[in-house]
């Protein structure tokens, strides 16, 4: 656990996090399905649905 | 990106050409097209970039068959099309360009409109058309123009990069192809999504979220970190204009830099060539005057000079003859009869008529000029030897002035010699000191930008560094009226976590781009050594600058051209092994560094390479990547298909029927 102003945080759920973004970065840049605030959106959803439990 | 099939019409000697490529169906994946020199194998590579990108290299701009040219009339226009079907992602692609041409009265060949289509079928089988604005787009998604000279590189392209490399030019853009091309993007692209901008990211999205109305001080924080965050922008944009003001500064000057060395030598040049003149000057100012003193000299003798000849005769004679010097010096047969018109001599006695006296002064008249001229004999005699005497002088000045002007003109003729023959021949004309002198002054007012933008920037760093303690202390302030509300608290722990996404992201990427570019120069020594027999090895530093060591001494070497050639071909066939290792890892990090699939087409690899190394990049080519497509000579066709058959998925034959008429068997 990392603790960042008072707010624990799983460094599991961060390291997740980070290789499903790094993914879905190189799929966009393979398909150029998606522009950059879609991408962005998507980061915060990806983020939101794994900390759903807060 | 994958190719798979090309159609070209009139496009310079290929009237009416298509082909398909190797799909790599059962582990095939090379397509081999050999043709003898001059068959247009070049000219086809080029059509690629044509139909990419609109762009050729050729010294005549107009693509149209000259066959076709010359039957066409005026009024009757023909079209060159070049259409290029490949699969890049999920999405198939056929993508046409169109240029019409016409000829006019004086039957020059004009281009008239032109046309660009790209068709898109999406993995649903789903068929559309790009719109014209995205077109450009879409191409530099398939493959970015600056990428595709990585891809699509004929030999004189390999030697302008390798070139590019030992001179240290466009290593941003070698950076920026490393991390294209081995997944590195996918970091920067994760890491500027989630806190590239104050407002557009994902942080910025977080702290634009926060509800506000539940509590008051929360909208003044808020309000407040706003305000923050555009001051950083600004400040920032403003940073980043000037670092793109310095990095343009520094990369002229150091272009120009290199220009004025390369002017050093013409400088010396120079410097004799103005030497020389001066001594051309010189010359010509004594010669002036030597020339000068002989008229001078000569006015003053003219008479004496033209009646010498005269006089010398005359002289001659006048010494072998024995004349009397009874003669009163001065006095002539004048003087005696004035005397005797007088009737009185100088002493005083009277002279009369038929007197003594008178006939005594009489007897004068016999030895007196004019019957006697002992005196002006003696006169002319000596007046002569004065003359002759100083002619005399006047020819030893007028020799040795004549010798003078005959040096000077020798020292002007080898002066001029040297700066036609050895001087001019390498100036072509041009004044080396304005050209210095215009490139110094760039090189001054680059620095003074670089200097100045410098300053400026460490000034908007402080004023961010003010803006960022501001803003942090407003978010701690925020953060604890933010968790009192359950909303807020829900976006202060989204916003924390992806802050240290953020944060590790970027060690990541730091720690990843090493380990790229340590894994890119194993591989570049790798192929190097092969094709050095070991004796070199690349260094890659933190800015892509290649250097090429020599491994006896350990020390930086300048290479050949060969030897760039050979790097250039180890940083591409290098790069290419390693993006393709990435794809195919079952490493997670590695696949993380994945990036898209691309063909690797050559012209005429292996002619830059000796007998001994064919065999060796024949093998390792085919294992690159994908897809590969080898133009090559037909004289190192059979060594090709021998070294490697097992990969060959299809092979094609350049046959030229003519100067203007390529076909393909």
């Amino acid at each position: 656990m990392y603790q960042k102003n008072d707010i624990e945080i799983d460094e599991k759920k961060v390291d997740a996090l980070m290789s499903s973004i790094i993914m879905m970065e190189n799929l966009n840049l393979r398909t150029h399905a998606k522009s950059d605030s879609q991408m962005i959106a998507d980061i915060q959803d990806k983020i939101e649905e794994e900390l759903q439990c807060y | 990106m994958l190719l798979e099939s090309i159609k070209l019409h009139n496009f310079r000697q290929y009237k009416e050409t298509s082909l398909d490529f190797a799909q790599d169906i059962q582990g095939k994946n090379v397509t081999i097209i050999i043709g003898e020199n001059g068959s247009g194998k070049t000219t086809f590579l080029q059509s690629f970039f044509w139909c990419l990108y609109g762009i050729t290299y050729f010294k005549d701009p107009v693509v149209l068959n000259k066959d076709v040219a010359a039957n066409m009339t005026p009024s009757f226009p023909e079209d060159v099309f070049v259409e290029l079907k490949l699969q890049h992602g999920n999405n198939k692609f056929r993508i046409k360009r169109i240029q019409q041409f016409e000829k006019d009265n004086s039957n020059n060949i004009r281009p008239k409109k032109s046309l660009f289509e790209i068709e898109k079928k999406d993995e649903s089988g789903n068929t559309s058309y790009v719109d014209a604005t995205k077109r450009e787009h879409t191409i530099n998604n398939i493959l970015r123009k600056e990428l595709a000279r990585y891809f699509f590189f004929d030999g004189e392209r390999i030697e302008t990069m390798g070139k590019e490399i030992s001179g240290y030019k466009k290593t941003e853009e070698f950076a920026e192809a490393v991390e294209g091309l081995l997944g590195l993007k996918g970091m920067q692209k994760a890491l500027e999504h989630l806190s590239g901008g104050t407002k557009n990211s994902v942080i910025g999205k977080y702290n634009q979220r926060y509800d506000v109305n539940s509590d008051s001080e929360v909208k003044k924080l808020t309000d407040e970190i706003n305000d923050c965050n555009d001051k950083i922008e600004a400040y920032t944009d403003s940073m980043n204009e000037k670092d793109a003001a310095i990095r343009k500064a520094e990369e002229l000057r150091d272009q120009k830099a290199e220009e004025l060395k390369e002017y050093e030598s013409s400088k010396a040049l120079q410097e004799r060539k103005e030497q020389l003149q001066k001594v051309i000057k010189r010359s010509l100012a004594t010669k002036a005057d030597a020339q000068k003193e002989i008229c001078r000299a000569f006015n003053n003798q003219a008479s004496s000079f033209f009646t010498l000849k005269l006089i010398k005769d005359a002289y001659d004679i006048l010494v072998k003859l024995k004349i009397s010097g009874s003669d009163i010096p001065s006095i002539t047969d004048k003087t005696i009869q004035y005397l005797i018109d007088h009737g009185e001599c100088l002493c005083g006695r009277h002279l009369p008529p038929e007197s003594v006296e008178l006939e005594y002064i009489k007897k004068w008249f016999d030895v007196l000029p004019p019957k006697s001229i002992g005196n002006m004999v003696n006169d002319f005699k000596m007046t002569a030897r004065n003359r002759i005497g100083s002619l005399n002088d006047f020819i030893d000045v007028r020799d040795g002035k004549l010798a003078r002007i005959s040096e000077c003109d020798e020292e002007i003729l080898n002066a001029e010699d040297e700066i036609q023959s050895t001087i001019d021949s390498k100036l072509n004309g041009i004044d080396v000191e304005e050209i210095v002198r215009t490139i110094s002054s760039t090189i001054a007012e680059c620095e003074r930008c670089i200097s100045r933008d410098n300053q400026e920037i460490r000034e908007l760093s402080e004023k961010i560094g003010a803006e960022k303690a501001k803003k942090e202390s407003a978010e701690l302030r925020l953060k604890e009226h933010a968790l009192k509300s359950k909303t807020n608290r829900k976006i202060e722990i989204y916003k924390a976590y992806a802050m240290r996404i953020n944060q590790l992201l970027s060690d990541k990427y730091a720690k990843s781009e090493k380990e790229v570019r340590s894994r890119l120069v194993d591989n570049m020594n790798e192929i190097f050594s092969k094709i050095n027999n070991g004796d070199l090895s690349v260094r890659i530093n933190e800015k892509y600058q290649i250097d090429v060591v020599a491994n006896n001494v350990n020390a930086k070497v300048e290479t050949s051209e060969g030897q760039s050639i050979s790097v250039i071909f180890s940083f591409i066939t290098s790069m290419i092994k390693m993006s393709q290792e990435n794809r195919l890892s079952d490493d997670r990090a590695k696949q993380e560094l994945s990036s898209d699939i691309y063909p690797l087409v050559m012209d005429a690899p292996l002619s830059k390479f000796d007998k001994k190394h064919i065999q060796s990049v024949c093998e390792t080519i085919p294992h690159l990547t994908e897809q590969v497509v080898i133009f090559i000579k037909d004289t190192d066709g059979d060594l090709a298909k021998e070294y490697m058959n097992a990969k060959i998925g299809k092979s094609h034959k350049f046959v030229k029927i003519s100067e203007t008429e390529t076909i393909i068997e």
